[in-house]
């Protein structure tokens, strides 16, 4: 069991990076992204922005029950009439998949997908934004 | 028949030019500037396709959208007697109907729209000159 955020991270990044139908999975912080640097063939791109943390639950011997509230931004082309086919098709295989691996290859206590955002953008580029809870325990003595 | 992909700017004026070649009794259309004698009284009526300016935005590294704006000078010639307004405005309606016939231009673009038509500059018998605007937007490359 992880007890640092940045193994639930890494871990999150290769899950998502087992979606076939992802190409890319990128970590980053609030402002530093534009996806015009990548191409068609990058996408779907899963964009992960460095989460916040907030305490759930303290317990003994300084660990903590941690959740890591994360913002996702998914990206896709469709050149279709709409965009609601891709959109299904992908948030399926994501929510199938943190259904599947809810403790991100055993470093997690939970994780489950919050809030999902209506489709934006148009044709050809559209993007949907989904909040995602990660649940994990830290241990504030380790080193 | 409905397109969503690239396209490129050669393929919508080419297009521009086959469709206004559809219209009856046309007798010059032009988009390469090729005729450099310039229009004789026998080549009306007729219509220059100007290339005025592309605007792009890009949306993906190898994905670009572009605002194509294209003006169409078209003219007509009335023989004496003839009602050089309604001439010009027949030949207007029949420019609109060959444009909009297929506004994918060839499977070049995702849409095209005529933005605006003005008939009273330049007009005086028996030459009638009328300018139309349009707004193609394609996708492409660069």
């Amino acid at each position: 069991m992880a007890e640092n955020r940045r193994d639930i991270l890494s871990g999150l990044v290769t899950l998502f990076q087992s979606i076939s139908e992802i190409k890319t999975v990128v970590r980053h912080y609030a402002d530093d992204f534009d996806i015009t640097q990548y191409s068609e063939s990058d996408l779907p791109l899963l964009a992960i922005r460095e989460p916040a943390e907030t305490p759930e639950d303290e317990l003994t011997s300084l660990r903590a029950v941690m959740n890591l509230e994360l913002k996702l931004r998914l990206y896709f082309v469709s050149w279709g009439y709409t965009p609601t086919s891709d959109y299904e098709t992908l948030m399926k295989k994501i929510r199938d998949k943190a259904g599947s691996d809810f403790t991100v290859n055993n470093t997690a206590i939970a994780m489950w997908i919050r809030e999902v955002s209506p489709v934006e953008g148009r044709l050809p580029l559209y993007w949907v934004e989904f909040g995602l809870v990660c649940k994990y325990y830290l241990d504030q003595t380790a080193t | 028949m409905s397109y969503y992909g690239k396209g490129t700017k050669e393929g919508i004026l080419a297009s521009l030019e086959t469709a206004l070649n559809t219209i009856s009794g046309i007798k010059f259309v032009d988009y390469q500037r090729i005729y450099d004698a310039g229009i004789t009284p026998d080549q009306y009526p007729g219509v220059f396709i100007n290339d005025i300016e592309v605007r792009k935005e890009q949306v993906l590294k190898d994905i670009v959208r572009n605002t194509f704006n294209v003006g169409l000078v078209l003219w007509v010639w009335a023989a004496d007697g003839e009602d050089l307004a309604t001439k010009l405005n027949s030949f207007v309606e029949d420019v609109k109907d060959a444009v909009m016939a297929d506004p994918y231009r060839n499977s070049n673009a995702y849409s095209t729209r005529i933005m605006t038509i003005a008939t009273d500059a330049g007009s005086r018998h028996p030459q009638g000159l009328g300018l139309m605007t349009l707004e193609i937007i394609y996708f492409g490359d660069e």
